[in-house]
């Protein structure tokens, strides 16, 4: 579906390409659905490879288009979804709190996001069917204590209610916009490194920014 | 969340539902054929056609597959949606349905034409079905209510021999039910021991099913979902290459509604009266065929789809020739036809089609299946002819493509409109497939 929500105008001053990941029925897509379009679907098919979404958000005054593909749970798409972590800068870990298994599975994300993406990509560990209370499987102290441990941000939301959806997309993407804006600074030049053209997301990774700029400038 | 599996549950009856709720001609199957389990209801002829049907053998299985009733006279294909039970399709688990199998009328003009169909009565009625000329026949479409056995018999599931269909299904079928006994004898909570690996299927398979075909109601009875879960599960335990992989729900889904409808007859269109014998034996019959259509797409589903990504490069080399243009723009947006395209590979269009065109579409599949006696057939068709499908369909859009960059191509494709397209739509892509086909297939020998 095309996202409704905005026009077609492209004036952005940022494109951050973010990735859903996790396991599959955890309800990456209805969050997803719930951010660009202000949509729940009940009834939704299990995604098949990457899908693709984008919403514009404003921060600070500076619009932000975000960019989020969204992948297919299932571990035999990882050689197909892989290929999307590449000029990510945020992904979004997302388990089921009614499903251990998908808890479980956290680590093993994680260690997909941090052999496939860069480096800095900003993780975010999300809990979503916040709305099954009374089937919870993991509680959201243990949740914490992972996400502290792994130095991820965390969150609980419903994709169903739609509960804590925005913060998350809006928490991300203010981290990422929070650390783009400290580069720039630290280079002392603003349009450089960070912003780049169309459909080439933003590059938090030192490495690949300082190869965009041409005077170098490392600060490593 | 769900259990495992186990037996399967009779169908939620509906007391109050009639088969004149939905304006159909009324029927006499509806009733018994609730009430029965070992069931062969009166094969009303209602769409006034001549008594062909009784010309195939009943297939009277022994054991534990039951009597299935084998005429379909007034198939499904008679039925016409109401329409107001499809906005019904809620997911409350035990809310009985009255909703139809068939959201749209599957059969197009072409198919309804009399001659067509005395033409499939008279070859499938045939002491000795030609598979040859019934493969000729199907190319261009089969009438729904012929729909089943067709696919069955150039999938080379059915006996060509009319006096071996009932014994051989009913072997096949009674094979199937031991093998699923095995796994899914749940007897009064003694689970049954998995391996790990089996558990991670079933898992998978369990979080899918319920997200199969989400906007057709009779998927979605409990015991059509079961008998989704229980064969599925099979089929991926006994191919453990490739596992169930998502999508697989999908493949299976036209040939549970299909055989259903088959099995059930008119009756089906109500899901209350789907009995158990017939879902018994449909279940059986799509675990054989959806068995044989994925023998000819086992590198498609086994780790990094190699058969995936040769229909991919297939499709690029076609590309190149027939819209090059458009595969340069398409590389130039930075993305591959990976990206674009994936899915509909992977699942076979059954995600960019109306239902009813997929069917259709399916039809022209089984036709260019392998050579005759056509075990595993499906490649031939599901892969090759395929691969001129999509480029076809691509083609046709390539100048909205161009015209579209970047992520918006991206978009204009996963929201393609061939989901409304009409039958003549698909019909002039089918045939722009052929011509592809009959253009490139010798050179083509000479790219892979």
């Amino acid at each position: 579906m095309a996202a409704a929500s905005s026009s077609v105008d492209d004036a952005y001053d940022y494109l951050f390409k973010l990735v859903l990941i996790g396991d599959s029925g955890v309800g990456k897509t209805n969050l997803l659905s719930q951010f660009a379009r202000s949509e729940f679907n009940l009834a939704s098919k299990a995604t098949i490879g990457v899908e693709f979404a984008w919403k514009n958000v404003t921060i600070e005054g500076d619009v932000i288009k975000a960019q989020i593909w969204d992948t297919a749970g299932q571990e035999r798409y990882r050689a197909i979804t892989n290929a999307y972590y590449r000029g990510a800068v945020g992904a979004l870990l997302v388990y089921d709190i009614a499903k251990r298994v998908t808890f479980d599975h956290v680590e093993a994300w994680l260690k997909e996001v941090r052999e496939h993406a860069d480096s800095k990509i900003v993780v975010m560990l999300v809990g979503n069917k916040s709305d099954l209370s009374q089937l919870r499987q993991v509680s959201t102290d243990e949740a914490q204590e992972l996400a502290k441990r792994e130095g991820l941000a965390f969150i609980e939301t419903s994709a169903l209610t739609k509960s804590g959806v925005d913060t998350t997309f809006s928490r991300i993407l203010e981290e990422i916009h929070r650390i783009v804006k400290e580069q720039e600074l630290d280079r002392g030049d603003d349009d450089a490194a960070a912003v780049v053209a169309d459909g080439e997301a933003v590059v938090v990774d030192d490495d690949k920014a300082d190869a965009k700029a041409p005077s170098g400038g490392c600060c490593k | 969340m769900a259990a495992v599996p186990g037996v399967v549950r009779a169908a939620a009856s509906v007391p109050g539902a009639s088969a004149a709720d939905d304006g159909a001609p009324p029927s006499a199957e509806t009733a018994p054929a609730r009430a029965a389990e070992r069931v062969s209801p009166v094969g009303s002829s209602d769409d006034g056609e001549s008594g062909g049907d009784d010309a195939t053998p009943r297939e009277d299985a022994a054991g534990p597959v039951a009597v299935v009733r084998e005429p379909d006279a007034a198939a499904a294909s008679a039925v016409a949606s109401s329409g107001s039970s499809a906005s019904r399709a809620g997911r409350a688990a035990d809310a009985p349905l009255t909703a139809p199998v068939i959201d749209a009328d599957f059969d197009d003009e072409r198919a309804l034409s009399p001659a067509r169909r005395r033409h499939f009565e008279r070859c499938l009625s045939a002491e000795r079905v030609e598979v040859s000329e019934l493969r000729r026949l199907s190319w261009s479409g089969v009438p729904h209510r012929f729909r089943a056995r067709t696919w069955q018999h150039l999938l080379g599931y059915r006996p060509a021999e009319s006096s071996s269909v009932a014994s051989t299904l009913a072997r096949r079928r009674a094979e199937y039910r031991e093998d699923s006994r095995r796994h899914f004898r749940a007897k009064s909570g003694s689970g049954v021991w998995r391996t790990e690996s089996e558990q991670r299927i079933l898992r998978q398979v369990l979080v899918d099913v319920p997200r199969t075909l989400p906007s057709t109601p009779l998927i979605h009875t409990p015991a059509v979902q079961r008998a989704l879960e229980r064969l599925l599960f099979l089929w991926a335990v006994r191919h453990p290459a490739s596992g169930y992989v998502q999508g697989m729900n999908d493949i299976a889904a036209p040939l549970l509604l299909v055989f259903l409808a088959h099995h059930a007859g008119a009756g089906c269109k109500d899901t209350s009266a789907v009995p158990k014998a017939a879902l018994l034996a449909a279940e059986a019959d799509v675990f054989h065929c959806l068995t044989r259509l994925l023998d000819g797409l086992q590198d498609h589903y086994t780790p990094d789809q190699p058969g995936i990504q040769r229909v991919l490069h297939r499709l690029r080399e076609l590309l190149l020739r027939i819209d090059r243009p458009l595969v340069e723009h398409i590389e130039a947006q930075g993305f591959t036809l990976m990206q674009l395209v994936f899915p509909w590979i992977n699942c076979l269009l059954l995600r960019e089609l109306p239902l009813g065109l997929a069917l259709r579409l399916w039809d022209t599949y089984f036709a260019e299946g392998g050579g005759e006696g056509g075990a595993g057939a499906g490649g031939d068709g599901f892969e090759h002819f395929h691969t001129y499908v999509c480029a076809a369909i691509l083609a046709h859009f390539s100048a909205e493509l161009r015209e579209r960059e970047k992520t918006d191509m991206v978009e204009f494709v996963q929201s393609l409109p061939t989901r409304s397209w009409r039958t003549r739509d698909l019909e002039a892509t089918v045939a722009q497939a052929y011509i592809y086909k009959s253009s490139f297939e010798g050179a083509e020998g000479h790219l892979a």
